[in-house]
């Protein structure tokens, strides 16, 4: 039955409606996954009784109203330990959480759970979602399916390596400034982040509020653009959710699939594609460009003159707004504390001192740093005004020049674990170049796997569109789907080394 | 802007900011990479941005609010459930000495 | 004293106002008071990881009445910000608060001194969260933590630094209370928080314009302390300098036993707030139609009603600024009124008597069981004369026992008037029959025995004999 891990959500949903596989089977065998390929370490929490109780019930669902029942109904879904879950312990990879059983539903999760979806487990991450390999996890990295001596990339690791794996094929993330694409690309899947306010943020314990998205990862265009559909919309409990109506994702990707590209425009970002391509992403790169004009597209080089400063804009505003968001976990209502603390003081000194891992630390100095009295013009404020410039960068590169801007989703293939956290800090930061301005912006980017390297390790590319395209960007990358065939079951059955 | 960096000081200071407890071992790594990372930010000086209005919100979005209609509370076994101490309805925390909100 | 004489106090005031609304500022659970601790707590109210705060829209139409009220202009677009420290009575490790951009500007509030009417302009008035109590323990060496008040919506009123003497901040203060209850969005009672106040003082040479080093006092729960706390602050700031010291900027803590102030942080010790606009909330932005909605809604504010009531109904000063304490009273007064046309008469019997009453039993005029409407009758049986002023005080007495109406009391004891002249005229006779000895002595020359008479009538009728008469049908026989 191991083929079962290997199935969309559409293809598991036809074999449950007829009847040719229970929920139960189904999420027995992602379970045998799971277990087959713990090493991955890409769970932090698992809940197989509750999840095995669920299908049965689902299975009665399913027999009881058939095609009526929820999309998702007995279908197990993955979602990252940042996102909080009723009854289910929620540390967002962090010892501070450690423990922490949230009594409430993320917004997101609530609506797959709504659909009938099942939850299997929490997906490891770095901790607090800050870093961009899943090495700054309390609980261990997260290696990547296609090859275990190498990271997934982050921070939603857990859930790429989980999706990319066959442990659940689709999986939920959130991208603060790439952490859904980037291991996305590197694991070798598909994977998105909205616009800005498409899905509520509530129940995703924020890291940097102006930029925190959730988003979805998948094996297939249509499913992330179920996923998409199911947990996007207007929640009054997030006053930053957008109005807008949701399109029907699913819908307007069938009118893709006679399609070609005639007539698209992509435009490549000169000033970010200076320097610092690995070879094979380069190859990657360029082999995709000459792909496209095949496919009718039209090629531009559009100028982003701000979208290289956003890294350092982005290394200003993320820390700032974590340094506030964190400063909520002190010990005095749930989360860690101390046994050592003979003061008030030391009571939230020593407790985030021991709960937060080194990464969180630094971002948080940084931030109270740069929001200190006297700082707050020269960093944040500045920041905000790049942040500006950025965004008028890509609305006059959507007005003039391209419907499409694409690029690789990151400068290198997935590197080796302990690459980039025995170097300065900064260095993993530069891993995120091509991610971060699209938070800044507050646009949708959408991560499509291509190719394998020589080496075998997936490369992926990143198409971003205006604000609310998700559409257009599901379409074409189903069109890539197609051409480019992209092995994404080659890691969901069998030895994964 | 002129280049600033952090001393062992301020290191401590933004540490104490940030109510977390470092070693004075520590301090040495930390001012290191802090400072590589406020240097690396403080590129941005360099980008003229005079007139320019920051963006604080992405979405010309305003007024969302809720009616003032109230709803039932957490009831206090859950929040003893979540709390590191939390007795007779009170979270307890070593007595205040100094006020400072 | 004459050490204050060379010196000029400047005062300036920050008050904290609880709105009364149903819910919190940015969370669903009650914004009551004194329920069990930790009882009103929601996500977002505990700041549990993943919440996010949704703005309560009462709060702010609650806010642009009072920036109405208070003259302020309500500006067109306000935001948020967070407030960053460490406290366990601050569940996020920051407080919403409205900062750069504040929802009124530009105020003032108009309140009389001895007869004088003086103004205090406002800076701004801005919405913020409150947070929750932590209460120390006394010896076990343990602060417990109460989040029911943290998230209740508070207006911050901060004014100029226009106050120049103790009673001016303590008088803007009581007009301020006044306005919050006239405008029913805070119910402004200081011994319960829901009013609190932190004054900024200062001194500085007479004739000098710039401003001395301003000290802030904090804890200041009732309006005595109010003046008292900043009266002390001065005689401290004069004797410093005097004696050759210098202020220090710094936040000083009032204590109310000693009636003294004492240190409580420096200028160096004051925390960093690292503030920033809070991402999770959009701006506020209020359009003309919004305030034209709320200005209509506005009430008769208290200097309005006060004017008038001197204007129209010509009462002193005085009696007008006790009817106009709070609105119901100048309600019950003006209900009274109309219901029977002598402004000086009612409000003399609201003033005295049935004030007296309601103090004695702690009620409040809206529990009153006299109503404005029998009182105006019991008014007009006296104008009417069917009553005597001295029956009318048993009567109500009985009224506000009973609940009763002036008209069933009088009837129910027969305390109706004497005033059929043949009655009068037969006890009269009588009495005159019985005194023969006083009739003498009257007769003799004794005057004063001509109040023996009018005494004995009285008694004899139980006090309802109408005097104007006994005295003109005496004088006859008499004669």
């Amino acid at each position: 039955m191991s083929e079962l891990t290997s199935l969309t959500t559409s293809e598991m949903r036809a074999k449950l409606l007829s009847g040719e596989i229970s929920s139960m089977e189904l999420v027995s065998a992602h379970f045998d996954r799971i277990e087959e390929t713990s090493d991955l370490n890409s769970f932090i929490t698992l809940v197989k009784d509750q999840a095995l109780k669920n299908a049965e019930s689902a299975d009665i669902i399913i027999k009881e109203k058939g095609s009526n029942s929820g999309l998702f109904t007995g279908i197990p879904v993955a979602i990252k330990d940042q996102l909080v879950t009723k009854g289910i312990e929620t540390t967002c990879g962090s010892k501070m959480l450690k423990g922490f059983i949230p009594p409430y539903d993320c917004t997101a999760v609530k609506k797959l759970k709504d659909a009938g979806a099942i939850i299997v487990g929490k997906t490891n991450q770095d901790e607090f979602a800050m870093g961009s390999s899943n090495e700054y996890s309390a609980f261990g990295p997260v290696k990547n399916p296609w090859d275990n001596s190498r990271v997934p990339g982050g921070s939603s690791g857990g859930s790429a390596a989980a999706v990319a794996s066959g442990q659940s094929p689709i999986a939920l993330g959130t991208d603060t400034g790439g952490s859904i694409r980037q291991p996305a690309g590197l694991c070798g899947i598909y994977g998105m982040k909205p616009t800005y306010g498409r899905v509520s943020r509530y129940g995703a314990v924020a890291f940097a509020s102006s930029l925190d998205q959730i988003g979805p990862f998948a094996r297939s265009v249509k499913d992330l653009a179920l996923t998409l559909q199911t947990i996007s919309g207007l929640d009054s409990n997030d006053a930053t959710s957008v109005k807008d109506k949701v399109p029907e994702f699913v819908k307007e990707l069938e009118s893709w699939e006679s399609k070609d590209l005639k007539g698209i425009r992509f435009g490549i970002p000169k000033d970010l594609m200076s320097g610092g391509l690995e070879d094979s992403v380069s190859n990657s790169f360029n082999e995709v460009i000459s792909r496209l004009v095949k496919l009718g597209a039209e090629i531009v080089e559009i100028s982003l003159p701000h979208a290289s400063s956003s890294l350092a804009a982005y290394y200003i505003t993320a820390p700032a707004e974590a340094a506030s968001n964190l400063a909520r976990f002190d010990g005095i209502r749930y989360g860690h504390r101390s046994s050592s603390y003979h003061s008030l003081q030391e009571l939230y000194e020593k407790s985030r001192a021991e709960g937060f891992g080194k990464e969180v630390k630094r971002r948080i100095m940084i931030g109270s740093f740069v929001l200190s009295s006297g700082y707050y013009d020269a960093y944040y404020k500045k920041a905000q005004q790049i942040r500006t410039l950025v965004i008028n960068d890509y609305k006059a590169a959507f007005m003039n020049s391209c419907d499409v801007v694409l690029t690789p989703v990151s400068p290198t293939v997935a590197f080796k674990l302990g690459e980039k956290t025995s170097a300065s800090p900064l260095t993993m930061y530069l891993a995120d170049i091509f991610t971060v301005p699209i938070n800044l912006a507050g646009l949708p980017g959408i991560s499509i796997p291509t190719s394998l390297s020589p080496e075998k390790l997936p490369i992926g590319m990143q198409c971003v569109g205006p604000l609310f395209s998700e559409s257009l960007l599901l379409g074409v990358a189903s069109v890539f789907e197609r051409e480019f065939k992209f092995p994404v079951t080659q890691r969901t059955t069998g030895r994964i080394n | 802007m002129k280049k600033l960096s952090l001393s062992d000081n301020d290191v401590k200071h933004v540490a104490k900011l940030s109510a977390i407890e470092i070693t004075e071992e520590e301090v040495p790594t930390l001012k290191e990479q802090l400072n590589s990372i406020l240097d690396y930010v403080q590129t941005l000086s360099e980008i003229p941005t005079r007139g320019v209005e920051p963006t604080f919100h992405i979405h010309p979005v305003s007024n969302v609010f809720r009616d003032d209609v109230h709803q039932a509370s957490y009831k206090s076994e859950e929040i003893a459930k979540i709390a590191p101490d939390f007795k007779d309805n009170f979270f307890r925390v070593p007595q205040i000495i100094k006020s400072n909100s | 004293m004459s050490q204050e004489q060379k010196f000029e106090t400047v005062i300036g005031l920050e008050v904290h106002a609880q709105l009364l609304t149903d819910s919190k500022i940015f969370a669903v659970s009650g914004a009551t008071s004194g329920k069990t601790p930790n009882s009103l707590t929601d996500s977002v109210t505990l700041g549990l990881p993943g919440c996010l705060p949704v703005l309560n829209r009462r709060v702010v139409d609650f806010a642009i009445k009072l920036g109405l009220a208070t003259n302020c202009s309500i500006q067109k677009m306000s935001t948020f910000s967070r407030k960053h420290y460490f406290y366990p009575d601050l569940p996020k490790g920051y407080q919403i608060s409205q900062y750069d951009l504040p929802l009124c500007k530009d105020g003032f509030v108009e309140y009389r001194l001895n007869g004088e009417l003086k103004r205090v302009n406002l800076t701004r008035i801005h919405l913020e969260e409150d947070a929750g109590k932590n209460i120390h323990g006394e010896s076990d060496g343990i602060s417990y933590v109460d989040l029911n008040r943290a998230g209740v919506p508070l207006v911050e009123i901060v004014s100029e630094p226009d106050m120049r003497r103790p009673e001016e901040a303590g008088a803007y203060l009581k007009q301020l209370k006044q306005i919050l209850r006239y405008t029913e969005v805070c119910d402004a009672n200081m011994e319960d928080g829901s009013l609190r106040c932190d004054a900024n003082v200062s001194v500085r040479p007479i004739g000098q314009t710039e401003l001395g080093v301003k000290v802030e006092i904090k804890n200041l729960n009732s309006f005595k302390f109010v003046e008292r706390a900043i009266q002390h602050e001065v005689e401290r700031q004069i004797a410093v300098i005097e004696s050759g010291g210098t202020i220090l900027q710094e936040t000083r803590l009032f204590d109310e036993q000693k009636g003294t102030t004492r240190s409580m942080r420096s200028k160096e010790e004051a925390a960093d707030y690292k503030y920033f606009p809070d991402p999770d909330l959009p701006p506020l932005i209020v359009d003309s139609e919004w305030i034209g909605k709320i200005k209509d809604s506005l009430p008769e504010l208290p200097n309005e009603i006060y004017n008038r009531f001197i204007n129209y109904y010509k009462l002193d000063a005085y009696t007008v600024e006790i009817l106009t304490l709070e609105s119901f009273i100048a309600r019950f007064f003006e209900q009274a009124v109309a219901a029977h046309n002598n402004p000086q008469a009612v409000s003399n019997w609201i003033t005295s008597e049935l004030f007296g009453r309601l103090n004695k039993e702690g009620l409040s005029i809206m529990d009153s069981p006299v109503s404005p409407e029998n009182l105006a009758s019991l008014v007009r049986m006296i104008d009417e004369e069917l009553i005597s002023g001295k029956i009318a005080k048993t009567v109500f007495d009985e009224m506000f026992e009973s609940g009763s109406s002036p008209e069933s009391v009088v009837e129910k004891k027969g305390l109706k008037q004497l005033s059929d002249p043949d009655i009068l005229d037969k006890v009269i006779s009588q009495i005159l029959e019985k005194n023969p000895k006083q009739l003498e002595e009257y007769r003799s020359g004794k005057d004063k025995m001509f109040g023996f008479f009018v005494g004995q009538v009285m008694k004899e009728t139980e006090g309802r004999a109408n005097p104007v008469m006994v005295n003109d049908i005496l004088k006859a026989k008499l004669a």
